[in-house]
């Protein structure tokens, strides 16, 4: 790092140069970014928005139509089970997120203010659960619900779910009840509290931002979730959002402007969700994840 | 307190693991049906004889592989533009993480009609550049299929990395950078002598966490190719589950299941002794 290579005439020039480079490569750069990140979205609604005659042309319209509808969007209400697939999903995500976050919340607990033996190793037990190709764990389970009869019922996917959505639950949550110093706690203590009420009346309150985001967390996963749903829920009443966008696919002719509306429809509650949470997901995931 | 979770880890993901284990050493053929043989070798042999098998790992490892290098450079390149200050970059960062935001389902779906060989927009840009006069049928043609599958989940993982990398870089010393810039080093070298140094140990673990997901990711080749055209993107987790719920040969899956599981507990104790030693830092 000590080489000083400049000589005097390229001294003023080259840094000149190379800083207007710089920020050129810096704009092109952000531009092509943001781009590949907007367009698929763009391309989705204004598919979604086009008159069926015109979906099927060559080329295709960059701009959406003159006369664009919104009649997909009825259809979809009107002569599919849409409605159905999201309030199952709507079911099963809060649910799993609900008991994931108490399970989750209870081992996080333990893990943050409690030292015993064994501690480390279930700490790394927590962080492997989530390592695994979910096909390992989806066959044995679905051979284990067939016979227990929770196939088909969103209460088994959301059992399912809960296996490992519970692991990161906890991790994440840990990361938040280190944040909360175990002085309040402490005092509360001295002042006479049990500890059932301490964590009721001072830790609890005090993680509620923490505790938002990870039911918020788990609920996006789940909604997300495909492959257990896929080998769990055969009847068609019972599908998920996932599970019934995905039938529109491999049809003879796929209905394009409608598979479109359905996948607005879907994407936009997760998709809000999700961006108002990601600057807290980065922490959790450098954090609480990655330190474990 | 911790009693409860241990407990349910153990029936919900150590249980089946072991289960499943225990199923590949049989001679089952539907899951969840007996078998006879309550031992055997056969399945590893067949499958380990079984150029499908050996396809379906070299697909798995150029799809993850594929991911991770795609992924790692188009993050490194958004950790680097979000890192300046510049006016708009918070529009600039929501944008570049939107494809993180959309579910797998509506990704895959997307994608495949911007894949459409007679219809599909992304042809239709191809043949607006002067050079290019014919274009692929991208997820129909088994040279191009895998390609296009490792696109979408590039696509989809990137952000993940950018933001892992953004947070690395924004731990590196500005001190560093200007003693460096009093040295004379321009751009590229303060780049390679000081930001990739820096992130080493964050490079590493985005690559670990990227390559795991890969492993296991179905969604995206289920939706778009079933594992064709011609075996191209049969990657393991899809043949494990073509070969259960399609050709019932539970036995041979749980096989192909237990390969699936060596690699990934290779990769996953290499990650946890890398958090171990961070935490000893």
């Amino acid at each position: 790092m000590t080489e000083v290579r400049n000589t005097p005439i390229f001294e003023n020039v080259v840094p000149r140069i190379s800083r207007a480079a710089g920020k050129l490569a810096i704009a092109a750069t952000a531009v092509f970014l943001c781009s590949i990140g907007v367009f698929p979205f763009y391309w989705m609604f204004v598919t979604s928005i086009r008159p069926s005659t015109e979906i099927f042309e060559f080329p295709p319209r960059v701009l959406p139509s003159a006369d664009s509808v919104f009649s997909p969007y009825l259809t979809l209400f009107e002569e599919t089970d849409l409605a159905q697939w999201l309030l199952n999903s709507t079911g099963v995500s809060a649910a799993t997120a609900f008991f994931a976050c108490l399970f989750g919340a209870m081992a996080a607990y333990a893990l943050s203010r409690f030292r015993f033996s064994g501690r480390e190793t279930s700490q790394v037990v927590l962080l492997m659960t989530q390592m695994f190709p979910a096909i390992l764990l989806a066959l044995p389970m679905f051979v284990f619900f067939s016979r227990l009869g929770l196939l088909n019922s969103l209460f088994g996917l959301s059992l399912a779910y809960l296996a490992f959505l519970i692991p990161v639950a906890a991790v994440l949550l840990k990361a938040f009840f280190d944040a909360i110093p175990v002085e309040l706690e402490e005092a509360s203590l001295i002042d006479g509290a049990s500890r059932i009420g301490t964590l009721f009346r001072i830790t609890l309150p005090l993680s509620l931002p923490g505790l938002a985001s990870t039911f918020l967390f788990c609920f996006i996963i789940s909604w997300d979730e495909f492959l257990f749903a896929r080998m769990f829920i055969r009847q068609p009443d019972n599908w998920t959002v996932s599970l019934g966008l995905a039938s529109f696919s491999g049809e003879f002719v796929t209905p394009w402007d409608q598979v479109m509306a359905a996948a607005t429809i879907i994407t936009l509650p997760v998709a809000v969700i999700f961006l108002a949470l990601q600057r807290y997901l980065v922490r959790g995931l450098t954090s609480g994840g990655v330190k474990g | 307190m911790l009693g409860p979770v241990l407990v349910c880890i153990f029936v919900l993901v150590i249980a089946p693991l072991l289960w499943g284990l225990r199923i590949s050493l049989t001679d089952s053929r539907m899951i969840g049906l007996g078998y006879r043989k309550g031992f055997t070798l056969e399945n590893f042999q067949t499958i380990l004889s079984d150029p499908d098998t050996w396809n379906a790992v070299w697909v798995t490892i150029v799809f993850s592989g594929g991911t991770v290098i795609g992924s790692v450079l188009l993050g490194i390149a958004a950790a680097l533009v979000l890192d300046r200050d510049f006016p708009g970059r918070g529009i600039v960062r929501v944008l570049v993480i939107l494809p993180w935001a959309v579910p797998h389902v509506v990704a895959a779906l997307v994608w495949q009609w911007m894949y459409n060989p007679d219809f599909g927009i992304l042809n239709y840009g191809l043949l607006l550049l002067p050079w290019v006069s014919a274009t692929p049928k991208w997820l129909s043609d088994p040279q191009f299929a895998l390609l296009a599958i490792i696109i979408v989940n590039v696509w989809k993982t990137y952000p993940f990395a950018a933001l892992l990398l953004l947070a690395g870089i924004q731990t590196i010393s500005d001190d560093l950078y200007e003693a460096s810039a009093i040295d004379g080093a321009g751009p590229a070298r303060r780049f390679l002598d000081i930001t990739l140094p820096g992130l080493k140990r964050v490079l590493a673990i985005v690559v670990l966490l990227l390559l795991i997901w890969s492993f296991g990711n179905f969604v995206f080749i289920f939706l778009m190719t079933q594992g064709g055209p011609a075996g191209a993107t049969n990657a393991l987790v899809v043949h494990i589950y073509f070969e259960t719920f399609r050709f019932f040969r539970a036995g041979s899956a749980f096989a192909m299941g237990a390969l699936l599981l060596a690699m990934s507990i290779v990769l996953t104790s290499i990650y946890i002794i890398m958090l171990r030693g961070q935490d000893n830092d």
